[in-house]
Parts: C-alpha cells; sequence; structure tokens
C-alpha cells in the first residue's frame, strides 16, 4: 500500500501515488505498476458496458461542474454522419487549482489510459488533450508519453492487438482562460477565438468540427482506469453514493505545507487544513475559498445547513468543517468547483482579495455579453476605489447590486463566477467593506513575501 | 509566396495538418511556430499562415490578438510574465513584481532598452502552490524570492 506525505495517515493513494516515484511518468514505471491494465478490462467489454460501469460509480466531472461523466457520455449518439471526438480539458486556468498539471507532468499515462477508454466508450477514433499554453513541463512529458503510446501499440491502428484505430494529439492553447469553458475550448481547438457557444446544442451532439464531442477534465479522466481495476464497489466505498472515488484537492494561501493533497471524497475541510499545517504563523482562520477562485467563501461559523436535523446550534458544525464533496460543499453554501483551496488568515484584507479576483476576470471576459464585459471591469474599478478609500457606503450597494444582475444573464458561467464570489464577499464581511469607507482606505497590513516553499511541487525539467 | 517563414517552419506546420479535420485548426500551434522563429507576429507572418492554411488574413489577425501569449508587435528575446492573482499575492507577489520593475528599469509592458526582456503579468499559472511564480521561455520559475528573482533576470542573455 502506497501514502505519501500529502494524504490522511494510513490512506492508500492512487492518484497521485506515482507523482513522488522517480521517472514515475514513463511507460516502464506505469506499465510496472499495472498500467494499461483497466483499458484492457475496458477493451473486453461492450461499448455500452463501460458507460454503463462508470455510470454506477457516478464519477463526478473534476473540472468545475461535477457532472457525472457516465452520463455525459451516455448523450453521445450511437450513429453519427461526422467523426466523434474525445477531448481532453487540460486548460486548468482556474485561480488556486494546480492539480491537473501533475497528472500530466508525473503521471501522463493515466490521462492516456482514461482518455482511451473513454473514447472507446463512445466510439471516438481521434482524441484531443487541449494544454494551455503556459503548460512546458507537462506538454513536454505528455507528449513523450503519447509518443510511447504509439510506440506500444496503445494507440494506432490497434489498441493492446483489438482492432480499433485510435489516434490522440496534443493541441497547446495560447493564453486566455476561457477556454477552459468546455465550448470555448472547442472554438479555440478549431482555430477560432475562444468564445463560448450558445447551449444548445451541447457538445455530446454537435462538438468539435461539427461531430459529437465529450469533453472532460484531466483528473476526471484520470480515475477512469481505477474504476476498471479495483472496481465499481472500491470506487464507492470512498465517500457516498453519489461522491465517490478518491480526490486530488489544491491548497495554497495561508497553510504551512501548501501542496496537492489526495484524500477519499468527503473529507472534512478543517481536517485538510489540520493535514497542511493548519493555518500559518499560528494565525486564525478567516474564511476559505474552497474550489477556486469562482466558489464562494466558507468562513469558520456555525452552519445550520450542515447539522443533523433538529440539532441544537451549540452542536452545529462550522462552514470550515464541511465534508469536501460537491454536494455537501454545496449544503454549506458553496462550490467545490475546481477543488482549488485557497485559505485566508485573519490578516487578509477581503476588498483586497476580490479587487484582485475582479481584474482577472475583467481581463479574461471574451466580451461578448454586455453585463459580463461591463459589470466585471465596473466592478474592479469600484472594488480598487474601496479599497484606496475612495468610494461611499452608496457605492458597496451599488456594487451588490450590479454583480447580481450579472447572475444567470449570460451566455456561459464566467459572469456568474466572477458575481458569485462578490456576493458572497459582501455578504460575510460587509462590515469590513463599510470600515473601508469609513477608515478611507485599507488598515490590513500588505501581504508578506513569503513563497508557498516545498520545492517538491516544483517543475523539475 | 512565402515571405518570412523559414522552410523549416512551414514544414513544421505542414506536420501538423494530417492532425485535424480542417486545416484552420492549426492557426494557433502555426502562430506558436511563427513566433518562435520570428519573435512576434508580423503582418507578413500573418499573411504567410493565412496563405498556408487558407484562411482570410483578418481571421490569422484576430486570433493573433485574442490570445495574449502572441506579440503582434517586437517583444524582447524574452518575455518574463509574473503572476499577479491571488495566491501568488497572498504570498507576496506585490513585492516580487516591484523588485522586477526595479531590476529591469522598466514598467509592465516594457521591453528593455537592449531588446533583452519583455516584461508582462500574468494570471494564474496554475502553479499557486509554488508561487509567487513566472514563467518564461515555456518554463516556470517558482517560489520566488527577490534574491531568486533578480539572479533569474540577471542570467537571461
Ligand atoms: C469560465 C470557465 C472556465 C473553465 N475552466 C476549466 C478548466 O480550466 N479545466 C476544466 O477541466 N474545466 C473547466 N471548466 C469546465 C468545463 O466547461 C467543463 O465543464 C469540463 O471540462 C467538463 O469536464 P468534467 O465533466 O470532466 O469536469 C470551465 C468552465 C467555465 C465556465
Ligand atoms: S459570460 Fe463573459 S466570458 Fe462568458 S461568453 Fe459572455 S462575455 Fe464571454
Ligand atoms: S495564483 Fe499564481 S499561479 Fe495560480
Amino acid at each position: 500500500m502506497t501514502t505519501h506525505p500529502y494524504a490522511p495517515q494510513g490512506f492508500e493513494v492512487t492518484l497521485s501515488k506515482r507523482w513522488f516515484v522517480a521517472k514515475g511518468y514513463t511507460y516502464e514505471t506505469y506499465v510496472k505498476d499495472g498500467g494499461y491494465e483497466g483499458l484492457k478490462k475496458a477493451l473486453a467489454l461492450e461499448p455500452g458496458e463501460v458507460i454503463d460501469t462508470v455510470k454506477k460509480c457516478n464519477l463526478r466531472g473534476r473540472g468545475g461542474a461535477g457532472f457525472p461523466a457516465g452520463i455525459k457520455w451516455s448523450f453521445v449518439p450511437k450513429e453519427a454522419e461526422k467523426p466523434k471526438y474525445l477531448v481532453v480539458n487540460g486548460d486548468e486556468s482556474e485561480p488556486g487549482t494546480y492539480k491537473d498539471r501533475y497528472v500530466l507532468s508525473r503521471d501522463p499515462h493515466m490521462v492516456i489510459e482514461g482518455a482511451a477508454i473513454a473514447a472507446y466508450a463512445i466510439g471516438a477514433h481521434q482524441i484531443y488533450f487541449y494544454l494551455r499554453g503556459e503548460f512546458g513541463l507537462p506538454r513536454r512529458r505528455l507528449e513523450a508519453a503519447v509518443a510511447e503510446a504509439y510506440d506500444k501499440g496503445i494507440l494506432g491502428d490497434s489498441v493492446l492487438g483489438k482492432p480499433y484505430k485510435l489516434n490522440a494529439a496534443v493541441h497547446r492553447g495560447a493564453g486566455a482562460y476561457i477556454c477552459g469553458e468546455e465550448t470555448a475550448l472547442l472554438e479555440s481547438l478549431e482555430g477560432k477565438i475562444g468564445r463560448p457557444r450558445l447551449k444548445p446544442p451541447f457538445p455530446a451532439v454537435v462538438g468539435a468540427f461539427g461531430g459529437p464531442t465529450i469533453v472532460n477534465n484531466v483528473e476526471t479522466l484520470s480515475c477512469v482506469p481505477l474504476i476498471f481495476t479495483r472496481g465499481v464497489d472500491w470506487f464507492l466505498s470512498m465517500g457516498s453514493a453519489k461522491n465517490g472515488g478518491p480526490k486530488i484537492i489544491c491548497l495554497s494561501g495561508h497553510v504551512e505545507r501548501p501542496g496537492v493533497y489526495e484524500v477519499p471524497n468527503g473529507f472534512p475541510c478543517n481536517k485538510l487544513i489540520e493535514l497542511a499545517g493548519g493555518v500559518w504563523k499560528g494565525r486564525k482562520l478567516k474564511a476559505v475559498i474552497p474550489g477556486g477562485s469562482s466558489t464562494p467563501l466558507l468562513v469558520p461559523h456555525a452552519c445550520q445547513a450542515l447539522a443533523a436535523e433538529g440539532a441544537p446550534e451549540s452542536d452545529w458544525p462550522l462552514e470550515t468543517d464541511t465534508p469536501l464533496d460537491f454536494d455537501s460543499v454545496a449544503r454549506a453554501g458553496s462550490m467545490f468547483g475546481s477543488a482549488g483551496m485557497i485559505v485566508l488568515d485573519e490578516n487578509t484584507c477581503m476588498v483586497r482579495t476580490l479587487a484582485i479576483l475582479g481584474n482577472f476576470y475583467a481581463h479574461e471576459s471574451c466580451g461578448q455579453c454586455t453585463p459580463c464585459r461591463e459589470g466585471t471591469g465596473w466592478n474592479t474599478k469600484m472594488l480598487w476605489r474601496l479599497e484606496r478609500g475612495e468610494a461611499t457606503e452608496d457605492d458597496i450597494d451599488t456594487i451588490n447590486s450590479a454583480s447580481s444582475h450579472m447572475l444567470g444573464m449570460t451566455i456561459c458561467p464566467l459572469a456568474d463566477a466572477f458575481a458569485m464570489p462578490v456576493q458572497s464577499y459582501l455578504k460575510k464581511f460587509r462590515e469590513e467593506f463599510v470600515e473601508h469607507v469609513r477608515r478611507k482606505g485599507c488598515w490590513f497590513p500588505p501581504f508578506e513575501l513569503s513563497p508557498h516553499g516545498d520545492p517538491f511541487w516544483e517543475d523539475t525539467p | 509566396m512565402v515571405r518570412v517563414l523559414s522552410q523549416e517552419t512551414i514544414a513544421n506546420i505542414e506536420k501538423l495538418f494530417p492532425r485535424y479535420p480542417t486545416r484552420m485548426a492549426v492557426l494557433i500551434p502555426a502562430l506558436h511556430l511563427a513566433q518562435n522563429q520570428v519573435g512576434h507576429i508580423s503582418e507578413e507572418v500573418e499573411l504567410d499562415i493565412a496563405e498556408l492554411l487558407d484562411v482570410p488574413p483578418t481571421r490569422v489577425r484576430e486570433v493573433a490578438t485574442f490570445y495574449t501569449m502572441f506579440h503582434t508587435k517586437t517583444a524582447g528575446k524574452h518575455t518574463v510574465r509574473i503572476c499577479r492573482n491571488l495566491s501568488c499575492q497572498l504570498r507576496g507577489a506585490e513585492q516580487i513584481m516591484q523588485k522586477a520593475k526595479e531590476v529591469l528599469g522598466i514598467d509592465f509592458g516594457e521591453t528593455t532598452a537592449d531588446g533583452r526582456i519583455t516584461l508582462e503579468h500574468d494570471e494564474c499559472l496554475a502553479a499557486c502552490g509554488t508561487g509567487p511564480a513566472l514563467w518564461c521561455d515555456d518554463n516556470l520559475v517558482e517560489n520566488l524570492t527577490e534574491e531568486k528573482l533578480e539572479k533569474f533576470l540577471v542570467g537571461l542573455k
């Protein structure tokens, strides 16, 4: 049984297992470790049976939305005029998220195997790995692994001896967060600017180059081989029936030991922070961004929604005690999203934090919807004014109402992805926003220069 | 008629055609290859690519301007992109950005007089656990301190 310092004691890691092994990224290591056995098992089944197996596990998409992968695959029409595609979303650009980077650079064969199983299940003969432009080492490692896979008969005219044509190509993006959204990604893959498409039609019916297309996140596909080697029961034994399987969570910000942790689904948020050495410098926890910068805050306050029915208030768990899985985090009022968890200590200014995020969303809006284009820019400008002490209390209400007008009004969820945090920060820290008006600016210290630290997580070319 | 792209760049672009059902899909990879050779996406580069891929030059221009990694004006030999997003900021990226300006004597969006370095901001590089971080010449430099940054910048030839 393998475990490592970035997992709970005694927990057997499977997704991040080879990240800690020298040359864990090679075909040789992967196969010695039982790699491509899952693909072998899947190929012995009918495609429909493969989909059913994944459905039984209720594997929730790890890219942000948590949609069950098996159900998505079943939307692909069996007969189609145009070729079908399996597209791997390696855009990884939700701030706070940095897990797919290691899957790609430290264990690329796992995602190739998962993608091959998915392609076979939906009847696709071409896989595209769409990687964000800034992924240097991850792209080089994946390209080398794809070449090995061709060499070893996993890709090409047959797959592990079964006559099934399967090709794969690595496609490099060029710097645009919006291309992580699946339809913008497909536009970008086709050589266009990354503007999200109106849905429907959904990509499963009309996707890349007009053909039925499944887009799945890197981590989602990495889970797939495990389903076939370890089985449905093993997968479901971690977490709950609707939220099963192992999960990798990215921790950054104010914890003692940042890094990507592997835990069973439903591992409590407070326990994870403890595992990461707690809030740094012995400081108090102010808030947690649980699932990437777009997700509302969890604060260390009693949360009725998480309590057993009828429990007295003294027994209510804190929001920051929530089990980390899609449904539980939603119950606590936020979203588990892409599991990019950012921890904020008591010295963190919430106005500044939100304004920094605002810069990002304003920069990344593709501009085709007015509420998004105008709203992200205007709100961000107001937030910086507030931080500098140039805003009034009325401005705070205007920020609140302006952001609420962005919700649900646009082609893609990017506008919501900013409006949700705005609403959440204002609701949970309104006093702090108002105090910025009263004190004519920010009184929190600047963020201290103190790198996250552990060289283990650095790219080693 | 090819204007600026080398035979090698053209061959590398053409090698990608069989991977996709359309030539247009090669546009972004082609822009990367062209920028590697020329340094930026000039008008001549746009025309060459448009011809090779059989797409209108305006389409090439539109794509080259949309994606932040492409330079449409001349840029330094190296582009240093420093992350200014939240996780890096929580660990002091602001100070790193100040230091970079000081060491290079330029502001963000500018290029050093010797044409060595263009300084840019970047949004989250997916290196949040090792921030402050920068990206340059297709590699990350992580866990930046002021000393580490200065040494790196001075070392870029
Ligand atoms: C603005 C925006 C950015 C996104 N960025 C990413 C991303 O970087 N990586 C990713 O896998 N999914 C991202 N998504 C989610 C994708 O649209 C899509 O749901 C996902 O790739 C599906 O894969 P999954 O079901 O395996 O999670 C983003 C969504 C939005 C709205
Ligand atoms: S919501 Fe924003 S990013 Fe999404 S399509 Fe509209 S303008 Fe583009
Ligand atoms: S916030 Fe800097 S790399 Fe993610």
